[in-house]
């Protein structure tokens, strides 16, 4: 006949700058070598034990001796009731032929924080606490004496809250809006009579929402730096060292790189000589409230971006021909550059393309004498066209006409 | 007992003070939620001295100081920089200490900064009505 399993040592502790309980127990009589599925319900109530406010399961692989750990968030501040937590559990394994029964309810572990608050005459709650805008926040003030009259200010405007009891109200704020990167101000000024008796306040650090990155593209010069830009939209940090600036962290997933990049819009990305041709990157952006990621998966080939060519000179200039010779970037093996030629002259504009794979050269013709003339050219991956470089140019006059 | 400035000089020093104060208060001002503390007092001027060394700048500079290394803001450390010259190269250190909290530090650099304000104006009106006499 089996010993029913009973969840025992319960010990609620608590995280104020969370507001969350952690719970932690173990199961009665469970045998040596049994790990069963069990599913437990707790009940946590505020303010004496007959209010239960939150009631949930949870399920999981109980094995013997093990410690079990669970946490729950409350959306008051712990500091502004006493909580009261109790467990019971069940078996609910396929392999245990006995009915199922609930074991007894553990006893209501009591948890108050307000003993240790200290003797001053007015607490609000919570301290510096950071939300993303749009959140919900409750808000509340503990009063020594009930004879005081407390009123509270939401950014200077008077905000009106319910009795939790004779010591304790609670203010519930829906959706709050970003005030200011200094958070958002609220305090509780105590009177007796019209005399004050002194203010206390808050500080509510109201993040803007971490947004997704936009226009997130990466592109190489040299085959050797992936160099990756996006549009990284609003910034989220905050005054008083609440939450930096989100930060921005590049992933390749066929290499299990990664990267922490120090610019908020743009990274390098080193390219090894044994790299793959193929990247699966993921721009990941991260503050202490959210996480956003984008993802583009490209082929380097095919996000060529030359550099400008350079050392544009003009050769064998005569009366109606010129020889433009101009230099480009090594880049790797087999590469072809297309490149564009424009000459302008007379109020024309003529355009020429040629493909080169080192330096390049083109045989202007059919020019007018002693006349002046701009010739620029730009270049490209002739092989997958991408992106024009930038136009590099000279001016250069043809002679005058043989007499 | 010598001033790093001329006598005649503090006036223009303290114009500049005066200036600057203004621009520190109209910033903090904007968080209109948080009220002024009667908890703190900044020292402004010397009982018994006389213009142009009856400023408290050393005790000045310290709350600023304090103040600039949890909200630091480039016009408070122009506010040093020219407090740095009315101060006696032998005066003595304070020693200031934020409050805790959050808010209670925004009711604190409030504060200091509406009184740093109002003191300056004061130390100014001492300074051309000192001058006022001088000549009369």
């Amino acid at each position: 006949e089996h010993l029913p399993l009973t969840p025992v040592s319960l010990n609620v502790s608590s995280n104020s700058a969370h507001q969350s309980l952690h719970l932690q127990w173990t199961v009665q009589n469970l045998l040596y070598h049994q790990e069963l599925k069990m599913v437990f319900q707790i009940q946590i109530s505020r303010i004496e034990t007959s209010n239960v406010i939150w009631v949930g399961n949870y399920s999981t692989t109980v094995k013997w001796n093990q410690v079990l750990h669970w946490s729950w968030e409350s959306e008051l501040p712990l500091e502004c009731a006493t909580h009261f937590v109790r467990i019971k559990s069940a078996v609910d394994d396929a392999r245990f032929h006995e009915p199922n029964f609930w074991s007894n309810w553990s006893s209501w572990e009591e948890v108050n924080v307000q003993d240790s608050l200290g003797q001053d005459i007015l607490f609000v709650f919570p301290k510096d606490k950071l939300v993303e805008e749009g959140a919900n926040v409750t808000i509340c003030y503990v009063s020594r004496n009930i004879q005081n009259n407390v009123s509270c200010y939401w950014e200077g405007k008077q905000i009106y809250g319910e009795q939790l009891d004779p010591h304790v109200s609670v203010f519930h704020l829906s959706s709050v809006p970003f005030i200011r990167k200094t958070g958002a101000d609220v305090y509780c000024e105590v009177s007796q009579g019209s005399v004050s008796k002194g203010i206390k306040g808050i500080v509510l650090f109201v993040s803007k929402v971490l947004e997704e990155p936009k226009d997130f593209s990466c592109e190489t010069q040299d085959f050797k730096t992936l160099h990756c830009t996006w549009d990284p939209g609003v910034d989220t940090a905050l005054g008083w060292s609440k939450q930096p600036s989100q930060s921005y962290t590049l992933f390749e997933s066929f290499s299990g790189e990664k990267k922490l990049c120090t610019h908020k819009n743009w990274c390098n990305w080193q390219i090894t000589q044994d790299s793959q041709e193929t990247y699966n990157l993921t721009l990941i952006a991260e503050n202490y409230l959210r996480k956003r990621s984008v993802n583009i998966l490209f082929n380097l080939t095919h996000r060529v971006y030359p550099m400008n060519p350079f050392s544009v000179n003009f050769e064998n200039v005569n009366a109606t021909n010129a020889k433009m010779t101009w230099k480009v970037h090594s880049m790797k093996k087999d590469f072809t550059y297309l490149c564009q030629i424009e000459l302008y002259g007379e109020g024309k504009m003529m355009q020429y393309n040629v493909s080169i794979k080192v330096n390049g050269e083109y045989f202007l013709s059919e020019l007018e004498p002693a006349t002046e003339y701009m010739a620029q050219v730009r270049c490209a991956d002739a092989s997958h066209f991408r992106k024009w470089s930038q136009w590099s140019g000279q001016n250069f006059t043809t002679l005058e006409a043989a007499p | 007992h010598t001033l790093p400035v001329q006598p005649s000089e503090v006036q223009k020093v303290v114009e500049e003070l005066q200036f600057l104060s203004k621009i520190l208060l109209k910033d903090v001002e904007e968080e209109k939620g948080v009220p002024v503390s009667q908890n703190y007092t900044l020292p402004c001027l010397i009982p018994d001295a006389q213009p142009p060394n009856n400023i408290h700048s050393s005790a000045i500079r310290a709350y600023l100081k304090v103040i600039s290394q949890v909200d630091s803001k480039p016009v408070i450390d122009e506010i040093i920089e020219q407090l740095d010259k009315l101060i006696f190269q032998d005066a003595l250190e304070t020693s200031i200490s934020m409050p805790t909290g959050t808010f209670e530090c925004k009711r604190f650099i409030l504060t200091i900064f509406q009184q740093f304000s109002e003191c300056m104006d004061l130390a100014l009106k001492s300074l051309t009505s000192g001058a006022q006499q001088a000549t009369t």
